[in-house]
């Protein structure tokens, strides 16, 4: 059984801060708000465009003008993996003398997983190892980008006739309006009597559009033509061979080999045409209360480090459950549970039942009210104006448990984590904690084991209780 | 269970058989034909014809042996063709091989399935249904997926050549016998 099995995982989970139960490796912890936040708690953006092939790093305006796909890299048509580009040598008449035949190397791509190469479809091989691959032209770009020049020019109209209509209502006053709209100019034109630049619809009211320089030709119209229409009747049905030839299936392309090339879908397997691999982003995630980042990788794509990594993983002490005894229905049994203090400063730790958990929440939610202090409205990180917000789930963690825990009443102190402690024979410093010897299990530099009972009613025995331990802030948060 | 008591291998002058591979029953090894160590040929219900220029590496089973024991009067011929390639792994029980055919890492053939010419069976697939494979079918996936190919798969007459050369320098070999010229 894996470590990362999801039966594993779902040992023991964590109530996160919108009320949904995670296991430790999917949260993270926010420094600023003191408090675990899950995927959905967390907002996800796209750091940086790679392809995952060569790595190379795209800037997102080159990555959308590309349509996020790489530009030396191949995808096989046929079954999506990777295509690599393998050379094999020809013998061709050498330049210089007609009757000697020299080896020239030709490039042609395969894919390692289904064997199909470039030469499958036709294509030629080419001479050199990348770039030289002939792309399909889609034969209708050309009316699509008319199309396309057509709808702006009329879209940058209509916002241009919207501003303008907001003015109309207000009195006009050159004065106030900025030269955005070039009015000084057409003033200025207007009064040294020159003519006025030409327009489109809109005339003068409120001095549109179309008397700054460049701005003249937005308003003129592209004219285009509809597309000619085909008669239902020129359309023929499909041919009547298609029920009587046998199926030939090699040959038929399947919907995924389809849909991956949209613009030409192509019905018989000699078509189709390798794509450009698809690019990759790396996302960064960002709390969504206070906005800042808990998790950014590097920028790099081959580097699997992060420049920010605020996984609980690392700050939020770890339980694991250790080792249970034979368990009987009603009678007390014991259990040892393995805590482990990520961090770097020492911690005391205090095992606290939910009700009580409860209760400490509601006395400061009470305490804060008395003494006239509001929600604290939290601030965005990057945008004061912004109002961030995180949905909370009705909470229903606190009715769950299937079993009755008896918690050990005393604090524990959990020393910080040492690199050097397994070179360091000695005891563990307490740093003048006295333990409890019937809780305190055993130690091992910065786990605890310690023992609680159960005493279970049901099949699936689901304990819970809630941990308060000591967290030290070692990079001050700058609070604005 | 009628298995020959004696095992009876012929090799033929340019083959390279190694020592360490696990060769029992009626065997014929076809001329520039490379076995590597550990592979295992076991002839035990009927003799096994290997063709030429093929390549069975490491750890491939080529088995001829009858699941039912009550079919052991009848003897079944394996017979498999030249250039072929059993790569690392692969475990072979059908009767029927014909050439070029490329039968990848890990792979498993059941005793049922045939193979005719120019035939990759993918690395890992498992093919026990009851057909005879056409020509230049690829087999991959973890699911069997299937494609034709345009033509059959290119001989490795380069790796065969090199091993030839550098194998008898690493292992010893099993000794051909002489073919009777006929």
């Amino acid at each position: 059984m894996s470590p990362f099995d999801k039966e594993l995982l779902e040992k023991v989970l964590y109530r996160c801060s919108c009320g949904s139960r995670k296991p430790i490796s999917s949260l993270y912890f926010c420094r600023h708000c003191l408090d675990l936040r899950c995927g959905f708690c967390v907002s996800h953006e796209v750091d940086s465009h790679y392809c995952p092939n060569c790595m190379e790093n795209m800037p997102s305006a080159e990555a959308r003008l590309k349509k996020n796909r790489c530009a030396n890299c191949f995808d096989c048509p046929h079954c999506g993996h990777t295509l690599s580009t393998r050379a094999s040598s020809v013998s061709v008449p050498s330049p210089d003398d007609p009757t000697k035949m020299t080896a020239k190397k030709v490039y042609y791509l395969a894919c390692a997983f289904c064997r199909w190469t470039s030469r499958d479809i036709g294509l030629p091989d080419q001479l050199v190892a990348s770039g030289a691959w002939p792309e399909q032209t889609n034969p209708y770009s050309e009316r699509i980008s008319t199309l396309q020049e057509h709808y702006r020019t009329i879209a940058q109209r209509e916002k241009m006739e919207k501003e303008s209509r907001r003015f109309l209502g207000r009195k006009l006053s050159y004065l106030h309006l900025s030269d955005k709209y070039g009015l000084s100019s057409v003033a200025a034109r207007k009064r040294s009597g020159l003519s006025s630049l030409a327009l489109g619809a809109g005339g003068l009211t409120g001095g549109v559009a179309g008397a700054g320089v460049g701005r003249e030709d937005i308003g003129r119209p592209v004219d285009i033509a509809p597309a000619t229409p085909v008669s239902l009747h020129e359309i023929n049905d499909l041919p009547t061979e298609l029920l009587t030839d046998p199926i030939d299936m090699y040959n038929m392309t399947t919907l995924e080999q389809r849909f991956a090339q949209v613009e030409f879908q192509p019905e018989r397997v000699d078509k189709i045409y390798p794509t450009h691999k698809h690019l990759m982003i790396k996302r960064s995630q960002r709390c969504r209360r206070c906005e800042h980042n808990l998790s950014k990788p590097e920028y790099n794509p081959t580097s699997i480090k992060f420049k920010i990594q605020l996984a609980a993983y690392y700050h939020v002490p770890e339980i694991i459950i250790f080792k249970v005894e034979p368990m009987e229905r009603g009678k007390h049994t014991r259990f040892v549970i393995k805590v482990v203090n990520p961090t770097n400063s020492g911690s005391v730790l205090e095992v606290v039942s939910l009700a009580e958990y409860q209760d400490t929440k509601a006395k400061e939610d009470a305490a804060r009210k008395e003494k006239g202090e509001e929600e604290k409205t939290t601030v965005s990180a990057i945008n004061p104006l912004r109002q961030p917000s995180i949905v909370e789930a009705t909470d229903q963690n606190m009715n769950i448990a299937t079993a009755e825990v008896t918690l050990p009443k005393s604090k524990i102190y959990l020393p910080p984590r040492d690199d050097a402690a397994e070179f360091d024979e000695g005891g563990v410093d307490l740093a003048g904690h006295v333990d409890d010897r019937d809780v305190v299990m055993w130690r091992k530099s910065n786990k605890v084991g310690i023992q609680l009972k159960v005493k279970p009613s049901e099949e699936n025995v689901l304990v819970a209780f809630a941990i308060q331990y000591q967290y030290t802030n070692t990079i001050f948060a700058h609070d604005s | 269970m009628s298995s020959s008591a004696k095992s009876n291998i012929k090799i033929a002058p340019g083959a390279i058989v190694c020592n360490e591979c696990e060769l029992k029953g009626d065997i014929s090894i076809g001329a520039k034909t490379v076995i590597h160590p550990k592979a295992k040929i076991v002839a035990e219900s009927g003799p096994i014809i290997i063709g030429e220029n093929n390549l069975i590496e490491e750890q491939c089973e080529i088995l001829n042996i009858d699941p039912n024991p009550e079919n052991s009067h009848n003897e079944s011929v394996m017979i498999i063709g030249s250039n072929n390639i059993f790569e690392v792994g692969s475990e072979v029980n059908c009767l029927k091989i014909g050439d070029n055919n490329i039968v990848e890492a890990k792979s498993f053939l059941g005793r049922h399935s045939n193979l005719s010419n120019g035939c990759i069976i993918g690395a890992g697939c498992k093919i026990t249904t009851e057909e005879t494979m056409e020509e230049n079918i690829v087999v991959y996936g973890g699911d069997c997926k299937r494609r034709k190919g345009l033509d059959k798969p290119v001989p490795q007459h380069l790796q065969i050549d090199f091993l030839c050369k550098v194998l008898p320098n690493y292992h010893h070999l099993k000794k051909s016998t002489k073919k009777p010229t006929a």
